[in-house]
């Protein structure tokens, strides 16, 4: 099914005053590049106050419409509903919602979910304090060969589906899917399984000014539907991790070198300050940050940098996200609900300098642009998450000095109906106001004189 | 039409030939690319990088077929309406859309700038102009009339008139565009004055620069932390030593 796509908007402005603010913003250049919650550098940024939080939500049974769902927190402290739900959209049925990612316009976002493998667009654009299901994707095991689509990584005119798993035998041996932006299928790109690739996958993370594309590794379908409980008691099937990390060349979508990472490295992150070179993951199962920076030649190397809490305790740690400046890193660790900041002023020799409880299990973590605002989400998969009364499910909003997360609202996912909170993405209602990542302007050319 | 095909895949031979001196020994390198560019070379899958460039040497990879070019038609600069496969098909084509009075300095004028500089360097080459072409479309059918379009284009190709194919276009109305930069997936927003309804100047969008082969299918998409004169000419060559093999075949 083609997405019907509406990609002409007229759009109102509400006085004229608002024009000459308009034009200002078109001239505009950014001084920073950032990471506003691990967004693709291809997609348009919030970088003021954010009005909205999309939270990708797993339905439970028994609870509110036991469906999966969009559900929308209105997040603008100037806003009547601050700190409220404004809406949600039920996709039918639960399929083990997870993660989301924006198109390179941030008009639509696409929705995955792990168990059922579908991909659900929403248009976030023609009204973003509700969202609508335009389009659902349920060819992807058909067209691609694998199973559990993780990560929607915004690529110009195309969307990178980074998955876990594939269809013959549900293990860890996955690849990258890309899709035109209408949902339309492209091209199938498998993870290595030479030169010391183990050929699993989770996350991709792009730096378009480097040609450089890092991907990580965690566990297929076998796995991350099993019962953790059990899971952890099988000794074979915790031998089914990913232990690599592997630097792509972007442009060819060919590997450049794959670097043994045991423990399965999650997140991937880059530092888009001007200037820097360099990206971090972390590892669910061993507990260590490891950071990827060109040496002199230009060669990527990978660097064991810190130790998350004690690894034999095996925290877990899950979510991290770097600040824009590229000196701060959030690390949540699932299994003590902990918050973690990294100063990583020196990404090679990082420090911890602060921790926060944040509740008996927490997940993902989403920094604002300027790092002012902290959200935070519980669940990490239907399966692993707590039982009983440790099974906590919410958002928390807290406010960041730098020194200090101060709590500023919360919604009890549970008391409210609505399910596992799980994947968090911000949008703004005026999209006017989006700025886009740039990179640097080629040198050599010369605009033309008019 | 043999005649033409056999001029053009002279063209396209000699050009190859000519195409070379660029890239000079470029394939050689990628297989003499010393470190970890040689350790992986013999496995196909792992990619050769040129060190100077961070780019993989032209030739060693495939451009995916993201999509066909839309069945529509444009305005030419004398007004006369045309299919838009006359400016995407039988040369490959780098496009984008733009408007006049775009004053973002990474937006359109940076396009501008980079469309300039692959023709220059294209034009270095004996035989491009019969295999490259290059498409400006307007998102302003109302200001970017076809007369101005020809004024625009004369000021463009003043350098060489004899040099690549630079080709200035429009639509006859925005329900004309409509269809148009839906079927490229090409955004805009178009502002409003909310007193008197009529459009205002800017045409906010985010900027993409398509590369569409000779038969009609965008293989790359650019914007603008994506978009640089070398990548545009590796991406070019590689099209163009696809064709060369294809045609072989």
């Amino acid at each position: 099914m083609k997405l019907k796509k509406s990609v002409l908007s007229i759009q109102k402005m509400a006085k004229l005053a608002v024009v000459g603010a308009g034009l200002s913003l078109l001239v505009q250049i950014p001084t920073a590049l950032a990471d506003e919650t691990s967004c693709s550098p291809f997609t348009p940024l919030v970088k003021g106050q954010e009005d909205f939080v999309y939270v990708w939500t797993l339905g439970v049974k028994g609870l509110g419409d036991e469906s999966d769902k969009l559900v929308t927190v209105s997040v603008n402290p100037a806003a009547k509903t601050y700190g409220k739900v404004i809406a949600k959209v039920s996709v039918g049925g639960r399929g083990e919602a997870h993660h989301m990612g924006f198109t390179d316009d941030r008009k639509y976002m696409w929705a995955g979910a792990l168990d059922s493998n579908k991909i659900f667009i929403f248009d976030i654009a023609t009204n973003p304090a509700k969202p609508k299901l335009v389009n659902t994707i349920t060819n992807f095991v058909d067209k691609t060969g694998l199973v559990g689509p993780h990560t929607f990584y915004a690529t110009p005119g195309r969307m990178i589906v980074a998955a876990l798993s594939n269809a013959k035998d549900h293990g860890g041996q996955t690849g990258m899917a890309t899709y035109t932006n209408s949902g339309e299928y492209v091209s199938t790109t498998m993870m290595p399984t030479t030169n010391g690739g183990d050929g699993f996958g989770y996350d991709v993370a792009i730096n378009p000014n480097k040609n450089a594309m890092l991907t990580t590794g965690f566990t297929g379908w076998n796995n991350y539907m099993a019962d953790l409980g059990k899971l952890v008691k099988d000794p074979e099937a915790m031998k089914q991790f990913g232990n690599h990390a592997v630097m792509w060349d972007y442009k060819s979508m060919k590997p450049v070198k794959v670097f043994d990472t045991p423990g399965a490295p999650l997140e991937a992150r880059w530092s888009f300050k001007p200037g820097d070179n360099w990206a971090v993951t972390t590892t669910a199962l061993t507990s260590k940050i490891f950071v990827y920076k060109q040496d002199e030649k230009g060669e990527w190397q990978q660097h064991d940098v810190g130790t998350i809490g004690d690894p034999s305790k095996i925290p877990l740690p899950v979510d991290i996200s770097l600040e824009s400046s590229g000196k701060g890193l959030w690390i949540n660790t699932f299994m003590d609900g902990t918050s973690r900041f990294w100063d990583m002023t020196d990404p090679l020799h990082p420090k911890e300098t602060y921790t926060k409880k944040i509740g008996s299990q927490v997940n993902m973590v989403s920094p604002s642009f300027d790092g002012k605002r902290v959200y935070y989400t519980t669940s990490l998969l239907g399966n692993w998450d707590m039982k009983g009364k440790a099974n906590e499910q919410f958002l928390k909003s807290y406010n960041w000095d730098g020194k200090e997360l101060k709590l500023a609202f919360q919604i009890d996912f549970f008391k409210e109906k609505l399910g596992r909170a799980h994947h968090m993405k911000f949008q703004v209602r005026d999209l006017k106001t989006l700025q886009p990542l740039q990179a640097s302007i080629d040198p050599a050319t010369k605009v033309a004189s008019k | 039409m043999p005649r033409i095909l056999t001029t053009k895949r002279m063209a396209l031979l000699l050009a190859m030939v000519m195409f070379s001196a660029w890239f000079p020994n470029s394939i050689a390198k990628s297989e003499k690319a010393g470190g970890q560019a040689e350790l992986l070379s013999s496995n196909s899958t792992f990619s050769s990088i040129n060190k100077e460039t961070g780019l993989p040497y032209p030739g060693t990879y495939t451009l995916q077929k993201i999509f066909a070019v839309p069945k529509q038609t444009v305005l030419d600069t004398n007004s006369k309406l045309q299919p838009i496969s006359k400016y995407t098909k039988g040369k490959i084509t780098l496009l984008t859309f733009f408007y006049e009075g775009c004053s973002d300095a990474k937006g359109c004028p940076y396009a501008l700038g980079v469309f300039h500089n692959v023709k220059s360097s294209l034009e270095k080459t004996k035989g491009m102009e019969d295999l490259i072409r290059l498409v400006h479309i307007s998102f302003d059918p109302d200001r970017d009339t076809p007369m101005m379009l020809k004024g625009l284009e004369k000021r463009m190709l003043s350098s060489n008139k004899k040099g690549i194919e630079w080709d200035f276009l429009t639509t006859s109305s925005v329900n004309a565009l409509i269809p148009l930069i839906d079927g490229f997936g090409q955004n805009v927003d178009i502002n409003l004055n909310p007193y008197t309804g009529s459009k205002l100047l800017t045409y906010q969008h985010v900027l993409k620069v398509y590369l569409i082969d000779q038969d009609g299918f965008v293989r790359e998409i650019y914007s603008t932390a994506y978009l640089s004169k070398e990548m545009v000419l590796n991406d070019i060559k590689t099209l163009l030593m696809e064709q060369n093999a294809k045609r072989k075949k």
